[in-house]
């Protein structure tokens, strides 16, 4: 039995989805009007949902797409085992290294770091953005081994926060925009391995 | 009623190599990628290679997702990054298309905060839909997202149900969707 302080849903739904006789809609705006907390709740979260509706675009994806996102899926030709975490260290660092003769004025205002570990070198290149207080990451992967950089997922994160994700490009390149300035973790997911790179600075010049 | 299994679960059978795992992860968001694709007005075509190479994306890291990983969002920054990769590929490679893409594209210019705004909602909406049962989340997506606006009757005839149940269970799906949204699932 309904409460006399509450709308039934699907009565709510209707009301204001406008499938109410003008009679019925005055009805259930008066008990609307008198009705607790939790159909209020309702009453603004229905809203909600069909603002949000409104503004969205849902459309159905073409009929082949399914078919070919399937084919994406391969089953691992082994059991799959814990993800294997490989640390790349800093091996070079543009701002603790004089600038070499003939380097012009603009490249200066950019920083060129190094990381590397067994499995691949990443070389990162940060560069003042747009916005006077961001910067722009390019990135360039390049596998030690015979491996494809091509298509890799190059995840970006600020502590627990994940910033964006990027896929490396034919030439294993992938770029991050307008960052703020502080501390980040990239991690390269390369076959069953995740390159981590800590804590690497996005500003373009070493803090104290 | 059994309950759909998490998104984290779907992941565990997928590194397992469940293929049906798989569909069931592509059957959730595929909408959601191709729908985030097509609000910068790409092509039908270009919103189907920006929701491959997400997916694509997806399946290269299946290891690395984490339990807390949000897999909406993580798709949705992913299609978003892509399809604004596609629309810069677009300009350079045909400048003489720019007057028109400038009129099509509302990514660009003064309109992307209200891009935005749409892919935090699409993003918003995705995430309650992909978390109910798939009558569930069939049955809301033609009452409320079929452009075509079809009626009950029409719903009713596509998912062989009884017209007079269309209402009721759209209550109780519509009530489902709040309660994930809101936390309470």
């Amino acid at each position: 039995m309904t409460k006399p302080d509450t709308v039934p849903f699907e009565r709510l739904a209707d009301w204001l989805e406008h499938r109410l006789s003008p009679a019925e809609a005055a009805a259930v705006a008066r008990q609307a009007e008198r009705a607790g907390p939790e159909t209020r709740r309702r009453i603004a979260w229905l809203r909600a949902f069909l603002g949000a509706r409104a503004a969205v675009v849902v459309e159905a994806p073409p009929p082949g797409l399914r078919a070919a996102l399937l084919r994406q899926f391969q089953p691992p030709a082994r059991p799959p085992g814990p993800l294997r975490r490989v640390v790349a260290a800093l091996s070079f660092d543009s701002a603790a290294a004089p600038a070499p003769a003939g380097v012009r004025a603009v490249e200066a205002r950019a920083r060129q770091l190094i990381f590397a570990c067994e499995l691949v070198e990443v070389a990162l290149s940060l560069r003042p953005g747009r916005r006077s207080d961001r910067l722009d990451v390019n990135g360039q992967v390049y596998p030690r081994g015979p491996g494809s950089a091509a298509g890799l997922v190059a995840r970006l994160s600020r502590g627990e926060d994940l910033v964006d994700i990027s896929l490396t490009s034919d030439l294993g390149e992938f770029s991050f925009s307008a960052l703020p300035p502080g501390p980040y973790q990239l991690e390269l997911f390369v076959e069953d391995s995740a390159v981590l790179i800590d804590a690497f600075p996005v500003e373009l010049n070493p803090g104290p | 009623m059994k309950s759909p299994l998490s998104d984290w679960e779907l992941i565990g059978a997928c590194r397992a190599g469940s293929a049906p795992a798989w569909e069931q992860l592509v059957s959730r968001y595929e909408r959601l990628v191709f729908s985030i694709a097509r609000t910068y007005s790409l092509p039908r075509d270009d919103a189907a290679d920006v929701t491959q190479t997400a997916f694509l994306a997806l399946f290269r890291s299946l290891g690395g997702l984490r339990e807390d990983t949000r897999l909406s969002a993580w798709l949705a920054t992913v299609a978003h990054r892509e399809a604004r990769r596609t629309l810069w590929r677009v300009r350079h490679e045909h400048p003489d298309a720019l007057d028109l893409l400038d009129e099509r594209l509302p990514a660009l210019g003064g309109a992307e905060n209200e891009a935005m705004e749409r892919w935090e909602l699409a993003e918003w909406l995705h995430h309650g839909l992909g978390a109910l049962g798939d009558r569930c989340r069939e049955l809301l997506l033609a009452l409320y997202f079929d452009p075509a606006g079809p009626s009950y009757g029409e719903v009713a005839a596509r998912l062989g149900i009884p017209v007079g149940s269309v209402g009721p269970r759209r209550a109780r799906c519509l009530e489902q969707l709040r309660q994930i949204l809101q936390g309470r699932a």
